[in-house]
């Protein structure tokens, strides 16, 4: 029996960033913190992200650093007296891990129960064999495989699926791919090498499906079997490409309501029977030609999808589904932002306006890795963008990642290519792919040409014909007030058409300005303005209606961080965060700029009112004209702060170092100091190994111990006020000086923790003349504990090779781990 | 793509772009909010004399095709859009949007703020509109709208004038074309009903005569209280006799029949988001739902009707089932088309009734 | 019969009583153990969410007033007269089982019944009626007619106790 009390919940966490994981379950992580909260629960996280923001809302006892595998998560359930676990936030990798702590018997002895879902279900759905039994028993289509041990058996078997299909050797001597068979012919040659290489004379065989379309419904069922359909969304690339790497919409843009009716259906049903409570993503693909559609995937847990499932339509999916877990129905669950009606969390989300998740890469630190998109996810974040029209949509994230990233994006220029290798990158998916798309239709391929050689919907192609009119359109005509007033009505940006139009940004807003061609602000909620909603959250169109109220009150804009790229950001959105907290502590109305889909600055009680927008200067300076803000505060200096100074904006940097810290400097300690009103503190000292991985405490002796307090501050002060880190290298006896520089970034959450010290709200505070330095005095760091940080880097999953000692501007996460 | 005015019976005027048919169209303005199925709605007959404003800001990514009609001449007076998708052929040959909006003769406007308009639209309640072309002086527009007086013959102009089957081999139903979506005989055929469909100004004589296992009263444009009283009469005399079921505009004058009064919404109701309650499975379902009047739920007579069905945003009737003839009605779409089919099996419950009694 | 047929087919017979008591007056709900009694307290669910009256449930055991049981009175296990929280006294008694097949088991809860009070009118609902019938006896509410052959068997589940709510027909062996 499991105990009906239900006070102490321990939330399993999804580890650091890295390819196929950004903030998306931090964000859901935090959520259902404060919703656990909110509810009288005494919640605990263990993780090993270096970076948690989930973690920073918790106290040093209740934020557990551990690995996330079977044996040291028994340690900690040993440890601790936990009634619940919430199992649906560290992604596939923690389902895995509590079917081994199951195997194990640890729930039954301990008495925890899983929240939400149970061990069966996850069995149910993580297993393709039991998926496939059960999605046969309630006779939802699957992709039907099989192992098999003879031709004769194979043919009969795909006689009955059909072609194309896919076969593998089963534990086969040498690596082998899958291989795609369309006929008999080509099945039987090669049946015969891929039964030689198994060493069990055994082949997988399966019904391909590359070439359908990828649908992802996001549903919500409760205790009572109610269940409602959150969003639908759908993959601009078909099945083939990684969902995390294709482009994807929602609302579904080319679904008859035929096809959409059966997804949902599906899903709900498929909600129904494998007993989820909460949030569950399924994955469909559909044939286009015939309108079936098969069931690939059951995610009973948050995951990237769910993330932008939320963002998208604004609907509180963590919040609600968290209630579920306590035990509530969809009928009591109230959800903040409707103004009437109860605020019930049962109305299904509809649209007003058309959200895009756009992949961002960054193979330009990793120029060696293969750049093809495959069912191997490669992106190493995204932005979401929104806009009222496809081509608005999808135009504003094409802008996000063309300001200040570019170089990080496509590496080839898709004007210099050659017939061949352009059609060599329309087969063969590329990274960038929306660029070489865009270049096909400008060379005049046409949309069934396209559309053959991709198998992307011909209704894209239709939409990105109309982007290049447009652009041909502004090629033709400098400064022709309807074709601006056209192009920003599609979502062109001001620098895209300053290109087009070979003038710089300015001029073009400022002709822009002259001929009142303004943005207006329209709120994201999910009610498709049926009902009056408290709007917090904005994105900008070229329409009539401006939605955003402006307040008295003093603000403060914070620039996000925007799409995840490998450095500084999992770390920089913890300082956002920070940054957020600390202004609103200091009285501010804060407003965020962010186009991150998964980050965990977007949520909805973070930041007063939110910008969901391209980081781009002409959509800065759209909100700061609007809001007129006291202050515009960035982390630090990087592309878009020099632009927007250049536009003669003030901006309020907090004095940190967005490349990490001093790569090629050597040092073996580390000391954090902090100078307030001529008053030098040393906050702590760390000890930097070679690997470059930090640790803390130092384990440096007394005499050592004085000479760098001493050094550190007669150093410290001759500088302005701020904090530091010094840098020494040990060269016999002597300590010498190698670096003072300002914090890294990357650094800023583990130190913070470490030190247990909110270095962010200093650095604030510090900028706004607001520090208390009584408040630095009392620091009181982790005690008796071994910290240790290192950097995660994407090598492997990039399939390259991993240099001796890669910089740390290249890592994509950060892990945590105690002695 | 030439300019056009939307112009509003309170002086406001919006411009965008012609699509579709040419013509001068007036109409009441509706939204509708559902997130699919724009081929659906068109055609949908309830919206005679109404122009339609999507909310989903894109329409038109999928073109028309064949399987998506619900009735073969749409009666809508227009389509107002933020965004109409220029899709010129797709896989299946089928008619792009603006295309079949010519044929049909329905004017369409887009690139109008639609999100501002449905503000409006909440905040005014239904307002009259008109699509008109670009002139400098709009008064001769405006008068004219003010002057035009919309029919009220609504269900005359679209019922059948002519009995006509949907023949099959199993039950024995009798439509009542009050404006009849192509859903509500879809569901019948997927059941092998045997199915005869008669104007709305049919007699409870004629409808003996054909001797159906059951008869449905369909959905439909306008005002219950604008048709002949003979309706409820025909009604209140077959229920007696025969199960039936009432979907929409026939709910309402099976509410009517009965004793119950509508009153008009303060502003139309059109989407499939709304959480409906069944009473007595206390289960909660989503359907297509498109409504300008609701029965007054304080009319309803206890000892004559149940209520069955709950819309549990604003608590109005949607279900009603008489408590001693095997009678029932839902005020939603259980044929969907476009929207959820969760409430399709509905059909099942009638086809059960109509078997059960056979079978006694 | 699924678990969405079944559902509809509780709902219809719930509205059937409704039509023909005219009401839920007087009504009381007997549900024959082990799945009748399931069937009757949906019943009695429904009712409740529609009139917000609550309709007394009773259970009965019929096992010692059937004629093909012979060991009458000699075995002890048997239950003994049957024991309800209400009169039956004029009321109108709603009987509810699973299957109806010969009819020896609606008879013997007839005599059950009458042995404890007198209601004043007895009907019988049933979820599945196979046909068969030994007896004159007849059902006022029928889930369902499944005519089905002697060496077949209709195995009816409910999720009360059964995981779900199903009917099928299986072949006896």
């Amino acid at each position: 029996m499991a105990r009906t009390k239900l006070q102490k919940i321990l939330i399993i966490g999804s580890g650091p960033n890295e390819i196929g994981v950004d903030t998306e379950l931090e964000t859901a992580t935090l959520q259902t913190i404060q919703e656990l909260q909110a509810n009288g629960k005494e919640v605990s996280l263990v993780s090993n992200n270096a970076n948690s923001v989930a973690g920073s809302y918790l106290d040093e006892q209740h934020f557990i650093i551990s690995q996330l595998n079977a044996n040291a998560l028994i340690k900690v359930l040993r440890t601790h007296e936990f009634d619940g676990i919430v199992p649906t936030l560290g992604g596939a990798p923690v389902l895995q891990v509590l079917h081994q702590l199951d195997e194990a018997g640890i729930f039954e002895e301990l008495n925890i129960r899983l929240l939400g879902i149970s061990l069966r279900t996850i069995a149910n759905t993580q297993n393709p064999e039991n998926l496939n039994r059960i999605l046969q028993n309630i006779h939802e289509p699957y992709i039907p495989t099989s192992i098999l041990g003879d031709t004769k058996e194979v043919l009969k078997f795909v006689h009955k699926i059909g072609y194309p299909v896919i076969i593998k050797p089963v534990a086969a001597i040498s690596n082998s791919n899958r291989l795609r068979c369309e006929n008999e012919h080509q099945l039987k040659q090669l049946l015969a090498s891929a039964f030689r290489i198994s060493t069990t004379h055994q082949v997988a065989v399966e019904k391909s499906i590359v070439g359908f379309k990828e649908i992802e419904a996001t549903v919500v069922r409760d205790n009572e079997n109610t269940r409602m359909l959150i969003c639908a969304a759908e993959d601009f690339n078909p099945v083939g490409v990684h969902a995390g790497d294709s482009i994807v919409f929602t609302p579904t843009q080319t679904l008859t309501d035929q096809e959409f009716q059966a997804i949902r259906s599906s899903a709900l049903r498929i909600a129904q029977e494998f007993k989820v409570r909460g949030v569950c993503h399924v994955q469909f693909a559909l044939n286009q030609a015939t309108g079936n559609y098969f069931v690939i995937r059951v995610n009973p847990y948050f995951d990237r999808t769910t993330a932008f499932a939320a963002r998208a339509t604004g609907y509180p999916l963590a919040l609600v589904s968290t209630q579920i877990n306590l035990g509530h129905n969809l009928r009591n669950i109230k959800i903040p932002g409707l103004r009437q009606h109860d605020s019930l969390a049962l109305i299904e989300p509809t649209l007003d306006h058309i959200a895009v998740r756009f992949p961002t890469f960054s193979f330009a630190s990793f120029a060696n890795a293969s750049q093809e998109l495959d069912t191997q996810m490669k992106s190493t974040g995204a932005v979401i963008a929104f806009g009222r029209s496809t081509e608005e949509a999808l135009l504003k994230a094409v802008r996000s990642v063309d300001s200040a990233t570019t170089s990080e994006q496509a590496a080839l220029d898709e004007s210099r290519l050659n017939e061949g290798q352009l059609i060599n990158v329309l087969v063969h998916p590329t990274a960038g792919e929306i660029f070489y798309l865009l270049e096909a239709i400008r060379r005049g391929y046409q949309v069934e040409e396209l559309s053959e050689l991709t198998k992307i919907d011909a209704f894209y192609f239709y939409k990105l014909i109309h982007i290049v009119q447009i652009e041909k359109n502004l090629r033709k005509n400098f400064f022709d007030i309807n074709v601006l007033k056209n192009a920003k009505y599609y979502g062109y940006g001001d620098s895209q058409i300053a290109r087009l139009w070979k003038c710089s940004d300015k001029k073009v807003r400022e002709f822009r300005e002259k001929n009142h061609i303004q943005p207006t602000f329209k709120g994201i909620e999910p009610t498709a303005g049926e009902f009056p909603y408290n709007n917090r959250s904005y994105y900008t169109t070229f329409e009539t209606e401006n939605e955003s109220q402006i307040s008295e009150r003093p603000k403060a804009f914070i620039l996000g961080t925007a799409n995840n790229q490998v450095g500084t950001n999992s770390a920089a959105e913890y300082v956002t965060i920070r940054a957020i907290k600390t202004c609103q502590e200091l009285g501010f109305e804060t407003i965020l700029i962010n186009n991150n889909p998964s980050a965990v600055s977007i949520l909805p009680r973070m930041a007063d009112k939110l910008y969901l927008e391209p980081l781009t200067v002409e959509n800065c300076l759209n909100i700061i004209n609007s809001e007129q803000p006291d202050y515009v505060i960035a982390q630090g200096k990087w592309q878009i702060v020099t632009d927007l100074i250049e536009a003669g904006i003030e901006i309020t940097q907090l004095p940190l170092s967005r490349t990490s810290r001093a790569e090629n400097v050597e040092s073996q300690y580390l000391v954090v100091a902090e100078k307030v009103n001529t008053q030098v503190f040393n906050l702590g000292c760390f000890y930097t190994a070679e690997d470059a991985s930090l640790h803390f405490p130092s384990s440096v002796g007394g005499q050592i111990t004085q000479k760098i307090q001493h050094i550190t501050q007669s150093e410290i002060q001759k500088q302005q006020d701020g904090i530091y880190q010094v840098m020494f290298k040990q060269e016999g006896s002597h300590l010498v000086v190698t670096g003072i520089t300002p914090l890294a970034i990357q650094d800023i959450p583990f130190m913070t923790y470490a030190l247990n010290h909110d270095l962010t709200a200093d650095l604030i505070r510090l900028v706004f003349n607001r520090l208390d330095d009584a408040a630095v005095k009392t620091i009181n760091p982790v005690q008796d504990r071994q910290l240790t940080l290192e950097h995660v880097f994407p090598y492997e999953q990039l399939e390259i090779e991993s240099p001796q000692n890669p910089p740390f501007s290249l890592a994509i996460g950060a892990k945590i781990s105690e002695k | 793509m030439s300019e056009r005015y939307l112009i509003l019976d309170d002086g406001t005027v919006y411009r965008g772009q012609a699509f579709g048919s040419p013509a001068t169209t007036f109409g009441e303005v509706v939204f509708n909010t559902s997130a699919t199925g724009y081929q659906q709605i068109i055609t949908n007959q309830i919206y005679h004399n109404q122009i339609i404003v999507f909310s989903q800001p894109s329409i038109g990514g999928y073109g028309i095709d064949r399987a998506s009609y619900e009735s073969i001449e749409p009666t809508c007076k227009g389509v107002i859009v933020r965004d109409v998708a220029d899709v010129s052929t797709n896989r299946q040959r089928r008619l792009s949007l603006d295309e079949f909006l010519k044929i049909q003769n329905i004017p369409g406007i887009s690139g109008i703020d639609t999100r501002a308009l449905i503000h409006k639209l909440r905040a005014k309640g239904t307002v009259k509109g008109s699509i008109v072309d670009p002139v400098k002086d709009l008064a001769h527009a405006f008068d004219q709208l003010n002057a035009i007086v919309l029919t009220n013959q609504q269900v005359n102009q679209v019922s059948t004038p002519k009995a006509y089957p949907n023949p099959g081999t199993g039950l024995n139903v009798v439509v009542v074309d009050l404006g009849l979506k192509h859903g509500i005989l879809r569901q019948l055929s997927q059941r092998n009903c045997n199915v005869t469909v008669l104007p709305y100004s049919c007699t409870a004589d004629q409808i003996f005569d054909l001797d159906p296992d059951g008869v449905i009263l369909s959905t439909g444009p306008g005002s219950p209280e604008d048709l002949p009283q003979s309706l409820t009469t025909m009604i209140a005399e077959v229920e007696q006799r025969i199960p039936m079921f009432a979907i929409g505009l026939g709910h309402e004058l099976f509410a009517m029949a009965n004793g119950a009064k509508v009153k008009p919404l303060q502003f139309e109701h059109h989407g499939d988001n709304h959480p409906i309650l069944s009473i007595i499975t206390d289960e909660i379902f989503y359907a297509s739902q498109g409504q300008g009047y609701t029965v007054d739920r304080a009319s309803i007579d206890r000892n004559k009707m149940l209520t069955t069905h709950i819309d549990l945003v604003d608590q109005s009737v949607q279900g009603l089932r008489h408590r001693d003839y095997p009678a029932f009605s839902v005020q939603f779409f259980p044929d969907g088309a476009p929207g959820p089919l969760e409430s399709s099996e509905l059909f099942d419950e009638f086809v059960e009734i109509m078997t059960t009694r056979m079978e006694r | 019969m699924d678990t969405m047929a079944m559902k509809r087919a509780l709902t219809r017979i719930t509205y059937e009583i409704i039509e023909r008591n005219r009401g839920v007056d007087d009504l009381v709900i007997i549900g024959i153990k082990t799945r009748g009694v399931f069937l009757a307290q949906r019943i009695a669910e429904r009712l409740k969410q529609l009139e917000n009256v609550e309709v007394p449930v009773g259970e009965l055991n019929v096992t010692a007033y059937r004629d093909d049981v012979h060991q009458l009175d000699t075995d002890p296990k048997l239950p003994g007269k049957p024991n309800f929280a209400f009169s039956l006294e004029g009321k109108k008694v709603i009987l509810v089982d699973d299957v109806l097949y010969t009819g020896r088991t609606i008879r013997a809860a007839m005599d059950a019944i009458m042995d404890i009070g007198r209601p004043k009118r007895i009907n019988l609902a049933i979820l599945v009626d196979r046909g068969h019938r030994e007896l004159p006896i007849r059902a006022d509410f029928v889930g369902k007619n499944i005519p089905t052959a002697q060496n077949e068997k209709i195995e009816v589940s409910v999720s009360e106790i059964d995981e779900e709510d199903s009917v099928k027909i299986v072949n006896r062996k």
